[in-house]
């Protein structure tokens, strides 16, 4: 509110003198600093960074009799962690309430909320691409010891641990979601097909290990009639701007352009350059570009739920997506349940080595799983007035027992990420056939553990890195601008939003982001 | 009156020579003109506008070409018209966004849609409704003109029922066609009634946002984001909300110099006809 007063008194004070004086702009600057009213004190918040100030409120029931706990998250996936919440309530004597706010707002309104001082939730339930804004911004209160006790530390994989739910080595999030792109085949239409493809292309077929496959078996699908469906397709991605085209184009981007010798992807991190106009992220585009005409009709405008009600209705026999397909594949309304393949995304023959200037190769395929968005996870902001009650509340839903539940259970939008939810008998016990949960999770473990995984940008500005990202890869695919020139725009506008947000800065948390030092 | 209106107008006026970023911890500064300069180099914006002069353009005139023949068969007394009355204004009913999914996701959906079906069922190549950026603008008007034809036909019948008849009675037994009558005695009594109709709907049409967001998110590229749609990205999604007002500013000044013109335009025609 402090934070308001002083917008409006200077915005008064901007007005009045633009009235007045139409314009001579070094006067009224002058003069509106002499009318802004004094600097008021930052308010009070726990020291961020600093694990271990906040007490342990133990376990005794009723520790938080009569605390109002306020969560917010994104509306239409909280219902399981409400009624989870009102378990943890009912035993600690607390309230609590879930403000659901509709998913494409959630980060402007968290970020409008803390960078105005304003109150919005205790608990804030959020994707881990406002990381850099969040934790990097100095808004989050750092998780206390026995916070993450309760979690289990020890159990969350290391790249969501350092990556997800730290910045800058201090640990603030809570778990709860862990999110990485992976590669879905049609198993059944695998081998009912396998002779066919050998006859007309001279290869076994076999799940792809490289794009270069990827785009032949999705050829030979679209032209051989191969589904139950009326038409079968060969692929389905996320290639739609402003709808998860982000992650389509970087899932395939990371194969070309991450070197397994080098921490950075998206920027050069000694000069904070962005690295995705190269050769290797243009090869990705142009090759992406190739493929598009072996998706559904009408691909270009996919998001999330049409790239995954094509796979499970039967249409595509290959697909670029999130774990949820494993799950979404045992629905009623799936037409693929146990005929699903599972892997990691493929990698490019070659890689562009942007240490060396040159592209590159390895013993096989350069694999690098993008963990796209990188999971839902929750954070405690400083300014919270029950810091304890909240941060018991996030460890609660961070426990291994309710992840567990949460994984197995459609619609929680939970993924595996954590030793619990990775655990063969746990999907076993949820119906699964064991072969089938073992397959689904190793092909996360795989990805997740990978050593060239890249995690998503956890950057200061990302919706602006990403709206100029998805722009210039929306007009390549379209044809409506070559992948070079679009890439180059968008590179532009990289610099521009850096510049403007302050390259050191903006370096400064790249790197730690990275876990680089120095 | 100065609370609802202008006060937030002036506001929003302020914000335009300041830093105010939602997202950024920035104190708070007097940038003086340099949003209103950088509004001369935004390429998106220029781009935004010509995509908002197609939609206003393209959209209105067919809305009201099918507003006014709709309007005209329903004033002839035929049997069944209070339904069909009914029947034609359900569209304007029904939220944008929901018909942004209806219509232009689920009905111009390029690989489930019963549109591309139906030119299939006739030996016609599918089209692209939304994955072209020439015809994806095509696909927004409409959706937008499915939408608010029925707006147009609802004050075109308005007017149509309030002209006197006879003139048109006088003119018959003097021997006139139909459609002379229309073109010399209707169509000129219809001028007020026209312009207020057009005037209302290009208002509104200046500020398509929802149908886009939902169909075509902007895309492909650029070629369906309207002006409102990237202030909305610039404001909301990126928090730059100083910039965001002075590109709203822009549309202002279109939306205000737009219908000066169309107001002189229409009086000048309306000027001929008396």
């Amino acid at each position: 509110m402090k934070h308001h007063l002083r917008l409006w008194t200077a915005l008064f004070a901007i007005l009045a003198l633009v009235a007045a004086s139409c314009g001579d702009a070094e006067v009224a600057e002058s003069t509106t600093t002499a009318a802004a009213p004094e600097p008021e004190p930052e308010p009070e918040m726990a020291d961020p960074g600093t694990p271990g100030n906040i007490p342990d409120p133990g376990t005794a029931a009723g520790r938080f009799d009569g605390v109002e706990v306020v969560v917010a998250g994104p509306a239409g996936q909280l219902d399981y962690m409400k009624d989870k919440a009102a378990e943890w309530a009912a035993a600690t004597g607390a309230t609590v309430r879930v403000d659901e706010i509709p998913f494409g707002e959630l980060n402007d309104k968290v970020l409008a909320a803390l960078s105005t001082d304003t109150f919005i939730a205790d608990v804030i339930n959020i994707g881990s691409n406002l990381g850099g804004d969040l934790m990097g911004g100095g808004f989050m209160a750092a998780a206390p010891e026995w916070a993450q006790q309760r979690a289990d530390w020890e159990g969350i994989l290391p790249i969501f641990r350092s990556n997800q739910l730290s910045f800058g080595g201090v640990a603030y999030g809570m778990p709860w979601d862990g999110d990485v792109l992976m590669y879905y085949w049609r198993a059944d239409a695998f081998e009912a097909h396998a002779a066919a493809y050998e006859a007309a292309t001279g290869n076994a077929l076999r799940p792809a290990e490289s794009w270069s496959e990827y785009a032949a078996i999705a050829k030979f699908f679209t032209e051989n009639d191969w589904s139950e469906q009326d038409e079968g397709y060969g692929l389905v991605e996320l290639p739609m701007r402003n709808n998860q085209g982000w992650n389509g184009f970087m899932t395939r981007a990371a194969g070309y352009a991450k070197a397994p010798n080098d921490p950075g992807f998206f920027f050069d991190p000694e000069t904070m350059e962005p690295r995705i106009n190269n050769p290797g992220f243009v090869r990705a585009l142009e090759d992406w570009g190739t493929v598009i005409e072996y998706g559904p009709p009408g691909m270009l405008n996919f998001g999330w739920i049409e790239n995954a009600l094509s796979f499970v209705g039967g249409l595509a026999a290959q697909d670029i997506q999130w774990g949820d397909i494993g799950p979404m594949s045992k629905s009623p309304d799936s037409v693929v349940e146990g005929a699903v393949g599972y892997g990691p995304a493929p990698g490019a023959d070659e890689y562009w080595d942007p240490v060396t200037g040159e592209w590159a190769s390895g013993d096989g395929p350069n694999k690098a799983p993008f963990l796209g968005f990188g999971g839902w996870f929750n954070l405690v902001p400083a300014t919270s007035n029950h810091l304890a009650a909240a941060f018991d509340l996030a460890s609660f839903l961070g426990s291994p027992a309710v992840l567990a539940e949460a994984a197995v259970t459609a619609g929680t939008g939970v993924n595996p990420g954590t030793a619990a939810t990775l655990d063969v008998d746990l999907w076993v016990s949820a119906g699964w056939p064991e072969d089938e949960a073992k397959a689904y999770t190793d092909a996360i473990r795989a990805s997740l553990d990978h050593p060239n995984a890249v995690f998503d940008m956890r950057l200061p500005g990302f919706p602006e890195y990403k709206d100029a990202l998805e722009l210039a890869v929306s007009e390549a695919l379209s044809g409506q601008a070559s992948a070079q020139d679009a890439l180059d725009e968008a590179a532009d506008k990289w610099n521009e939003i850096t510049d403007r947000l302050g390259r050191d800065e903006q370096l400064r948390i790249y790197r730690e982001a990275l876990g680089l030092t120095g | 009156m100065l609370a609802l209106s202008i006060f937030p107008l002036v506001f929003s006026l302020g914000l335009t020579f300041t830093n105010v970023n939602l997202f950024r911890r920035v104190p708070l500064r007097f940038v003086g003109l340099e949003n209103w300069a950088r509004i001369f180099s935004d390429e998106a914006l220029l781009e935004t506008l010509v995509n908002t002069a197609i939609f206003v353009g393209g959209g209105v005139a067919i809305q009201y070409t099918l507003g006014l023949a709709l309007a005209v068969a329903l004033n002839q007394g035929l049997r069944g018209q209070r339904l069909m009355r009914v029947l034609f204004l359900l569209p304007m009913m029904v939220s944008p966004i929901a018909v942004g999914f209806i219509i232009g996701r689920m009905v111009f959906s390029e690989g489930f849609g019963p549109i591309n079906d139906m030119l299939g069922a006739l030996g016609l190549p599918a089209v692209a409704w939304v994955t072209s950026p020439a015809v994806a603008k095509w696909t927004i008007i409409l959706v937008d003109t499915w939408q608010w034809t029925p707006l147009m036909m609802l004050l075109i019948l308005v007017g149509l029922q309030g002209i006197p008849g006879e003139p048109m009675q006088a003119a018959r037994v003097d021997g006139a066609s139909e459609w002379q009558i229309f073109r010399h005695i209707v169509f000129p009594l219809l001028l007020p009634v026209s312009i207020t109709a057009i005037l209302i709907r290009a208002l509104e049409a200046f500020k398509i946002i929802d149908i886009i967001r939902v169909v075509t998110g902007g895309g492909p590229g650029r070629a369906t984001e309207s002006v409102t749609a990237y202030v909305y990205n610039v404001g909301a999604k990126q928090g730059d909300l100083a910039y965001a007002a002075s590109a709203a500013y822009v549309l202002l000044f279109v939306v205000i110099g737009v219908s000066f013109l169309a107001l002189y335009v229409m009086r000048r025609v309306q000027a001929r006809y008396e």
